[in-house]
């Protein structure tokens, strides 16, 4: 049975978010000012960038638990230089430098000595955060020159502008996914490894620029979010970990490797952040927000086994059988 | 049968257990003494049991990522019954195993009815736990429980600290599961590969339901000699303390593939991860580098696990 657009998973996403900004807009007063959208922008950010990473992650069937720890070490790594007065370009060639390191052990663990990789990454993140709490001794970094800020705190015009950087990243990820052979070559990894081997895919190779990607996108979050906040601490980004793959497996990509679309992370992201804003402005407790995103997320996948099951088995079946008996 | 415990993948972790001991006596003199000894055993029992229990989920090539919040759940309802005048000993169990059991339910029908992923059905429970516990208690500490709840945890059974006691319990009782009994097989031949255990007629349903039931019944009775452990429960407890316990049964063996892994390895695994963490704190290293040496153990151990893999691998296709 061909799938319809509206049947995808896409569309499952784009309704719930619609009814979600609904629901938030009708109930919270101060959730449809222009000042507001744009700070959910801002906020989505940080895990977007994370998000955006783990797709490529997923896509192979492969998973990053060191992504927070990651986002730890470069930030401390910023930090560190930063608070000595490295200039802002150098710093930051040195953040992406130390990405480039991580996401190359990650990489070549699971590329060149095909261990699992939540194993891999379960022993990098321990290994990351115990680097990073080592080199800040578990203190924070901060004073910073004025000017980085400009990354996490400054504005084009009213739009943040990390916003803009994360719509930028999004756009390349999408064209990289969809129109390059590498892109390409992600998804045929995930469908099975063996076929992509047998099909001249250099799969050790783009299973190690895949870890470095996410370390990369990992990076930009740590640099994001140290300019934000004007500090750096080696738990940072500990907290996105989940968020990051909830919002990727919401979005509906298979942990399974191979099928899903960067649209669905981003609306997966794009859902987590109305959420969230929602919640915050309606002045719950942070412990609710915890329960109603854990819910949510079980409450979507929930959806798509029973949608699975009706496409399967049901009304859709029985609809299918009856057009075809009518034509 | 020598030769296949030679060849086994627990030797390796026992040898390294016995020989970090000597290293880490002759370098601390305050290693093996009595306190010593019982201090890790009693502080690393909840970890042990609470790594069977993992360990047997593992088997079936799935994951439970909310133990950390169940354990902290059960132990908070646990607290609350404490402080209920006429609280007694044996129906705190029946309190915590009731609680646990209940949690690894929920998480059972999530993944079995409900087919979602168990990393991805968990982390959701994960999240849903922890919010609910901290709500109930507003983020606070229970303290204040009764004299005979705090011996729990100093209590001795034959020279043996009880919460040790349990977990050995536990570990035998599983050891026998897996072993010796009809489910335990089907376990393994699930995990070994799950549409041929379907087809040859296991209930598989049935066999996932025991195993993440049994999990929250686990970190129930663990619950409650956490609080007493801690001698206080907090809504907050023991976050990040789920890649402990995965850590420890990764470190024994135990593929995260699904199909192979032993008790005994698990109880070895639990044992390292008890010795290094005793060991670097004896030697007086920066608690700022523990996550490094742990981070480079397991990635050292599963490595050498892999290299090994292929060397057998390559032997086989050579034909020798």
């Amino acid at each position: 049975m061909k799938s319809r657009w509206w049947q995808s998973n896409e569309a499952l996403l784009a309704l719930v978010l619609v009814a979600l900004i609904a629901y938030m807009g009708a109930t919270i007063p101060a959730f449809f000012s222009v000042n507001n959208l744009l700070i959910i922008t801002q906020q989505m950010t940080e895990v977007g960038f994370l998000a955006l990473g783990m797709t490529f992650v997923i896509l192979t069937a492969g998973i990053d638990l060191s992504a927070g720890a990651t986002v730890g070490l470069i930030s401390v790594v910023l930090g560190f230089c930063l608070s000595r007065h490295v200039p802002i370009p150098l710093s930051i060639a040195a953040a992406l430098a130390t990405a480039v390191c991580c996401g190359a052990l990650n990489g070549f663990l699971v590329a060149r000595l095909k261990i699992t990789p939540i194993l891999v990454t379960l022993g990098t993140m321990t290994f990351f955060n115990g680097i990073a709490l080592a080199v800040s001794k578990g203190r924070a970094f901060s004073g910073f020159s004025e000017a980085f800020y400009v990354i996490g705190q400054g504005k084009i015009g009213p739009v943040p502008v990390q916003s803009v950087l994360f719509v930028l990243v999004a756009l390349a990820v999408w064209l990289i996914l969809n129109f390059t052979p590498w892109g390409r070559s992600v998804y045929a990894i995930g469908s099975s490894i063996k076929t992509a081997e047998f099909s001249g895919i250099p799969t050790a190779r783009v299973l190690m620029t895949v870890y470095i990607a996410m370390a990369l996108l990992a990076a930009l979050t740590a640099i994001v979010m140290t300019s934000r906040v004007a500090t750096a601490r080696a738990d940072m980004g500990s907290l996105y970990l989940m968020q990051c793959i909830s919002a990727v497996v919401l979005g509906g990509i298979g942990l399974t490797g191979g099928k899903g679309k960067v649209t669905g992370t981003i609306l997966g992201v794009c859902i987590f952040a109305v959420l969230a804003n929602g919640l915050n402005l309606s002045s719950v407790t942070p412990f609710v927000k915890d329960i109603i995103q854990g819910a949510l997320l079980i409450f979507v996948l929930l959806m798509q086994t029973i949608f699975g099951l009706r496409l399967k088995f049901g009304l859709a079946k029985w609809f299918g059988v009856l057009l075809r008996k009518d034509r | 049968m020598i030769r296949k415990w030679l060849h086994s993948r627990e030797l390796p972790v026992a040898v390294l257990v016995v020989v970090l001991c000597v290293v880490i006596s002759a370098l601390s003199p305050s290693f093996l003494t009595a306190t010593n000894i019982q201090n890790i055993l009693v502080t690393n029992s909840v970890l042990g049991m609470m790594a069977i229990g993992m360990m047997i989920i593992i088997l079936t090539g799935g994951i439970d990522i909310s133990v950390a919040a169940m354990l902290a759940f059960s132990s908070v309802v646990v607290g609350n019954y404490l402080l209920m005048p006429g609280a007694d000993p044996f129906t705190v169990f029946l309190v915590g195993a009731g609680v646990g059991t209940l949690l690894g339910l929920v998480n059972a029908l999530l993944i079995v009815y409900g087919k979602i992923p168990p990393i991805i059905a968990t982390l959701g429970t994960l999240s849903v736990f922890r919010g609910t516990i901290l709500h109930y208690t507003n983020g606070e500490w229970v303290v204040g429980f009764p004299e005979w709840y705090g011996n729990l945890a100093t209590a001795k059974i034959f020279g043996i600290p009880l919460p040790f006691a349990v977990f050995l319990l536990i570990a035998a009782f599983c050891s026998l599961l897996l072993n010796f009994t009809k489910l335990g097989r089907q376990i393994y031949a699930f995990g070994g590969n799950p549409d041929t255990a379907e087809r040859i007629g296991i209930n598989t349903k049935r066999l996932q339901l025991a195993v993440y039931v049994l999990m929250g019944f686990i970190t129930g009775i663990a619950a409650v000699f956490y609080g007493s452990i801690q001698g206080s429960v907090q809504p907050n407890a023991a976050i990040g303390f789920e890649l402990s316990i995965i850590a420890a049964v990764v470190i024994g063996g135990t593929n995260v593939m699904g199909g192979s892994g032993t008790v005994i390895g698990t109880v070895f695994g639990v044992l390292l991860y008890a010795v290094i963490h005793n060991g670097l704190v004896l030697a007086r290293v920066e608690a700022y580098w523990q996550n490094v040496v742990v981070g480079v153990i397991i990635l050292t151990v599963i490595t050498v696990d892999a290299v090994n893999a292929r060397r057998k691998r390559q032997r086989k296709a050579v034909g020798a």
